[in-house]
């Protein structure tokens, strides 16, 4: 069991079901299916008693769903910023709730979106917890990095 | 007078010093939209909410790398381009956080290699500053929290090494 992966799975399953009324469950193979063309990165920082990032990866098929949802559109084009709002109100969700479970006091950073092709690169970080999700038959990943400290 | 505009020029150019190179501000546009181009970003987190960010392009970032680590052109990877980008902005982000209402934290640099530009959903943008290096241009922007309503007057600061 990684870092904290009972509380992400259940933050992610919550959050997902609560704002979205969509089913996200913990993908059974457990690996990220790292294919995709385009894909959707948020990402978090936290800082203070405890510093890090709460990243969240998606391909361009479920961001599309996931705003369509989340700013009822009901069919209507997605544009690039309501892609990108809808990643980072799930990023700074997933971030609120994994903060409040680490050593007070901390910060949450504003959330940053990136259209990428892999996950973005947080220098100075190593990856505690990465757990891939399906929802829709797609695949999306929770990852939390902790800051190294500098010796 | 954008915000902070004229410390933003000052650390840039000390962060660009420190690897013996000169910078000199432009009035030129930087092509955001270049698929040649990179974004790192650190965030100030406090009293005052925003973003630091620089945008280079490719070139010139493996030019830093290669003073960084004193390397030949062609033997740095993305892993140099990282820690050097990151470094810069860790240098100007560190001074620009001194500066703002305390207490505030500075979160870790975030790389975004691909050039498909790191946005930064609920913030407005205060400041960009385009600089030119060598013949290349890259630009550094503060943007604010939407939320962040504290107006903060540019005041004097001493320019310092971020840790």
């Amino acid at each position: 069991m990684q870092f904290i992966e009972k509380e992400i799975c259940d933050y992610t399953e919550s959050i997902w079901k609560s704002i979205l009324s969509l089913e996200a469950k913990p993908a059974e193979n457990g690996s990220a299916n790292t294919n995709n063309n385009y894909a959707l990165a948020g990402c978090i920082q936290i800082t203070g008693a405890w510093s890090g990032t709460v990243t969240v990866d998606y391909p361009m098929s479920l961001a599309k769903q996931v705003a369509s949802i989340m700013f009822d559109l009901h069919g209507e084009p997605v544009g690039i910023e309501m892609l990108q709002d809808a990643l980072g109100e799930l990023t700074n969700m997933t971030g609120g709730n994994i903060k409040s479970l680490l050593p007070e006091p901390c910060f949450l950073s504003l959330p940053a979106v990136a259209v990428t092709e892999s996950a973005m690169r947080i220098p100075g970080s190593e990856l505690v917890s990465k757990v891939t999700f399906q929802c829709n038959g797609e695949n999306f990943q929770v990852s939390l990095l902790k800051k190294v400290d500098e010796k | 007078m954008q915000f902070f505009e004229e410390e933003i020029e000052e650390y840039a150019k000390f962060a660009w010093s420190t690897l013996n190179l000169e910078v000199t501000s432009s009035k030129e546009p930087f092509d955001i939209n270049s698929e040649n181009s990179i974004t790192a970003n650190i965030q100030i987190n406090g009293k005052w909410q925003g973003v630091v960010a620089l945008m280079i392009g490719h070139d010139l970032a493996q030019q830093l790398a290669v003073k960084m680590f004193s390397m030949e052109p062609g033997q740095v990877s993305d892993e140099e381009v990282n820690d050097a980008l990151s470094e810069m902005i860790n240098i100007i982000g560190g001074n620009l956080k001194s500066l703002l209402p305390q207490p505030n934290q500075l979160s870790l640099p975030l790389v975004d290699l691909q050039g498909n530009g790191l946005q930064f959903p609920f913030t407005e943008q205060l400041s960009q500053v385009v600089f030119d290096c060598m013949g290349k241009k890259f630009m550094v922007t503060i943007h604010q929290s939407s939320d962040n309503k504290l107006q903060v007057q540019p005041s004097e600061g001493e320019t310092t090494q971020a840790s």
